[in-house]
């Protein structure tokens, strides 16, 4: 070991020297200086204690955060405003009465949890004294010496002289006695607690005498007054008593009209998510081809359209679509197409003499296409494509969604991004196209993160904070610090129309995929909001029609549009955001049928609300009519005075001027609950009235005229409550 | 005459670095170091920068007092999104978020004394002002910080080491 040559020169003179206040500590700096720079030994200790004085400097400046400067004028004018420093007081109201007392509690608190050990300030958090309610703010309380009279005062009415219980505090107005508990009962009496104050080791000299600075007044007029019981008040979260200003913590955030709030979840604050097994389907996570067995349906048509489509085009590369001439130089006339059709149309014995699930596939499309190729439109073919929305499919689909693993799809959380992304594979494995601004099938709009006050106070007395989210009119771009702003997915997929004078119009399907998340456990340790009513059923409805239309083998005339939105359980954001930012012309949606809890209730009824504001009304009780084996009659809005018009998602659709039905099955128990479960869900209705709305959406998009609001009908004067 | 606009330019950055290591909390430290100018320009000290770091210490100190932490997370939240001069990813603000946690934890090592030499040297105060802050001498000053300096890249070594709970202990 190198012996310390520089034994003469303390580390205390080298980082003078070394932060240029050798002047400040030496007697003779400039001999000091000279001896340093002469000596070599010095060197190599001199270059150690300058990494170790950077190394120490950089640690600190890693913990930096930025320092906003203020104008300096807006503190004179607090300055201006009165002896009192604290401008806030008056702002805080009758808690500031209880600054002091809280102080000292505080101060109580830390005389008795210090040993007068270095972690202060954690040992002071273990301690928490959660006064929220009793306004305690150091800065304030901690006032000058012109504060402390009225302080001395409030504090002898709030604690009653001589016998105040831990009501002393409660019962200063600020705390419900009934919530209120005694967390650490002691008694201590003001000397201890003003030597306490004494005794820290810190204590500081004042600088200057003609200026008491602050928190060195109590052992001057506080002293000999008995506190009988130092009682801190805990108010329960949200008790009567808690002061909502300050529980809110409104001094620091002051929030923009929010539509309503999202929790986000944190361990401290979440009960333990149990995760059921899906009751329904024990397998239903594990990966499988999208759809039931392709063997299974009622007469052989293809479930796997892409498939279907892919062979047909390896069986008959030119011909790939059955009803286009491709040798034809001039655009398909429409009234040609049945004689195209006979020309084209593959055999019938292709079903037999090709084995195999590819075979078939392409068998049954060309027994489809012999049937007809018009435009969707012919009443076999439909029927044969309806009856591929089976309660198999709908049930599988629905217990996914409500799949516990989902954790009941709050806005934003991982389980809203999960389904999102298997609906969009879903989309994509039945060859639909996607809807997006960029092709994709996910539209995204952001929300921002504006952490709020807790309202839940740990058993470490701390508050947590919780996040709350809310929709942006615009995006702010990229721009923004990616830590404010979470964007959540819409899913978009289009079949676009087989009319080119029709396939620039849009009939919308729309239900929402989201939910409200998870809570406390119920008593089976159930904390998960599955809902499979609310709108699991309505998106599988949805996703079921968007199967069955993009299995027609020719398109309808007009283009179909599938949508599922997030954000409707918090106010309907996704699909205001697709209002505002559609991903097609808004005047080219000819109709919007929503399905939001479809899944329970009555098996041969479904209200349709919305009826009687368009001729789509008139439209449904048609085709309702036309297919009485669906045992699936719509009925008028039984419930006008819930105003369920205004309620999903739809409406953001009728604002704009599209005309909407709303296809909904009332609430029930376990609306809302944790007990919406799939096992509950009447997949065989469910799927009866998916087929309804598909029969309902190719009559709309293959209409020659687009669908009529009823005259005088006024969305905003029905939607203004 | 003491001229206000210099003082508070130059001090006021430097009373909040000094208070954000006390207090944790960005938004609380410029609270208080704005309370501490407040009370300064209605008191008019003969000596305010010195005044002010007094003030500002007192006021640290209650503050520990106190622990009320019914904003701690919410500020501590939006401290992170200032963090970064432009766009911080999130992983950027969870990381500055450890690091400050380690800092904290380092610091909480440190003897009272110690610390708040420390803490004062790196807000800019200078030996003399921190000799009258915590009642050295001037030539104990450089001691207590190389002391300070040594103990403090210690303890954060070994943080980053062996992570926060095993080495705080």
């Amino acid at each position: 070991m190198r012996p310390n040559r520089t034994g003469h020169l303390d580390d205390g003179t080298l980082h003078a020297y070394l932060d240029g206040e050798l002047d400040a500590v030496a007697r003779r700096p400039r001999e000091v200086r000279e001896h340093l720079e002469r000596c070599e030994a010095c060197a190599e200790k001199l270059a150690a204690e300058s990494a170790l004085r950077d190394e120490a400097a950089a640690i600190l400046a890693s913990a930096n955060w930025k320092v906003e400067v203020p104008p300096l004028e807006e503190l004179r004018r607090r300055a201006e405003l009165g002896p009192t420093p604290s401008a806030s007081a008056e702002k805080r109201g009758p808690a500031m009465r209880f600054a002091w007392a809280a102080s000292l509690a505080a101060a109580l608190g830390a005389g008795w949890m210090l040993g007068g050990g270095g972690d202060e300030g954690e040992r002071a958090t273990a301690l928490a004294v959660n006064l929220p309610q009793v306004g305690a703010d150091p800065a304030e309380a901690s006032g000058d010496p012109g504060d402390l009279g009225g302080a001395t005062m409030e504090l002898g009415a709030a604690f009653g002289n001589e016998a105040p219980g831990p009501d002393g505090i409660g019962g200063g107005g600020r705390a419900d006695p009934a919530t209120a508990r005694l967390v650490e009962p002691k008694t201590t009496t003001l000397e201890e607690t003003a030597s306490a104050l004494r005794d820290e080791p810190d204590a500081p000299d004042e600088p200057d005498e003609e200026a008491s600075p602050a928190g060195e007044v109590v052992d001057e007029e506080l002293t000999s007054r008995s506190v009988p019981a130092m009682a801190v008040v805990d108010a329960e979260p949200g008790a009567p008593g808690a002061d909502p200003e300050i529980a809110a913590g409104a001094r620091e955030i002051v929030l923009p009209e929010l539509p309503t709030f999202a929790d986000e979840p944190t361990p401290a604050d979440q009960a333990p998510i149990i995760h059921r097994r899906n009751p329904l389907n024990p397998a239903a996570l594990e990966l499988r081809p999208i759809g039931p067995d392709p063997g299974r349906t009622a007469r052989g048509l293809p479930l796997y359209t892409m498939e279907a489509r892919r062979a047909l085009a390896q069986a008959s590369p030119n011909e790939a679509d059955p009803c286009v001439e491709p040798q034809d130089p001039n655009p398909p006339d429409p009234s040609s197409r049945r004689a195209m059709s006979r020309i084209s149309a593959p055999s019938l014995s292709g079903r037999s003499s090709r084995p195999g699930a590819l075979g078939r596939a392409a068998a049954s499309v060309a027994v489809s296409a012999a049937i007809a190729c018009q435009p969707g439109s012919d009443a076999a073919v439909l029927d044969e494509v309806a009856s591929t929305i089976t309660e198999t499919d709908f049930a599988y689909r629905v217990g996914v969604i409500a799949h516990d693993s989902m954790s009941g799809r709050d806005t934003p959380s991982s389980g809203l991004e999960a389904t999102a992304a298997w609906i969009a594979s879903e989309f994509a494995a039945m060859g639909i196209r996607g809807g997006a601004e960029d092709g994709g099938y996910i539209q995204r709009y952001p929300l921002q993160r504006i952490p709020v006050a807790g309202t839940d106070t740990l058993d470490d007395g701390s508050v947590p904070a919780r996040i709350a989210y809310f929709p942006l009119r615009d995006d702010p771009g990229p721009d923004v610090d990616a830590g404010e702003l979470v964007r959540v997915p819409n899913v978009i997929g289009i079949v676009p129309g087989s009319d080119p004078e029709l396939a620039d119009e849009y009939v919308v399907y729309s239900a929402h995929m989201d939910h409200v998340g998870t809570g406390t456990a119920d008593a089976s340790g159930d904390s998960i909001y599955n809902g499979a009513d609310d709108d699991a059923s309505g998106t599988v409805a949805v996703m079921e029609i968007a199967q069955a239309i993009a299995a027609l083998p020719r398109a309808p005339r007009r283009s179909s549009l599938f949508i599922l939105v997030s954000g409707e359980e918090k106010g309907l954001w996704g699909s205001a955001w697709f209002s505002e930012n559609p991903t097609v012309p808004t005047e080219s949606m000819v109709a919007n049928l929503n399905a939001d809890m479809v899944g329970r209730n009555w098996t041969d009824t479904i209200v349709a609300i919305g009826k009687e504001h368009s001729d789509l009304g008139q439209t449904l009780e048609r085709v309702g009519a036309a297919h009485p084996e669906l045992g699936m009659t719509p009925i008028d809005d039984l419930w006008p005075e819930q105003n369920f018009y205004c309620r999903s998602d739809h409406y953001h659709f009728a604002r704009k001027g599209v005309p909407i039905l709303f296809f909904f099955n009332g609430t029930h128990e376990d609306y809302h609950g944790r007990d919406d479960e799939p096992d509950r869900i009447d997949a065989e209705k469910g799927a009866r009235l998916a087929r309804l709305i598909f029969y309902l959406g190719v009559e709309i998009a293959n209409a020659d005229e687009r669908p009529a609001w009823t005259p005088g009908t006024d969305i905003d004067q029905l939607c203004r409550r | 005459m003491t001229d206000w606009s210099e003082l508070y330019r130059s001090t006021y950055p430097e009373l909040v670095r000094f208070l954000q290591k006390y207090v944790w909390e960005p938004e609380r430290a410029a609270d208080l170091a704005q309370e501490a100018f407040v009370r300064a320009l209605q008191h008019k000290p003969r000596k305010p920068r010195a005044w002010l770091f007094q003030v500002s210490a007192n006021l640290a100190r209650d503050e520990a007092r106190a622990a009320v932490r019914r904003k701690k997370h919410l500020t501590l939240l939006k401290g992170e999104l200032a963090t970064a001069s432009g766009v911080a990813t999130p992983e950027q603000v969870l990381e500055a978020d450890e690091v400050r946690k380690r800092v904290r934890a380092a610091l909480q090592e440190l003897n009272e004394r110690d610390r708040a030499v420390i803490l004062l040297w790196d807000s800019g105060a200078s030996y003399t002002e921190i000799a009258e802050q915590v009642g050295l001498s001037k030539g104990a000053v450089g001691t207590t910080l190389a002391r300070a300096r040594k103990k403090l890249a210690e303890v954060y070594a070994g943080i980053e080491k062996w992570g926060l709970k095993d080495a705080a202990k």
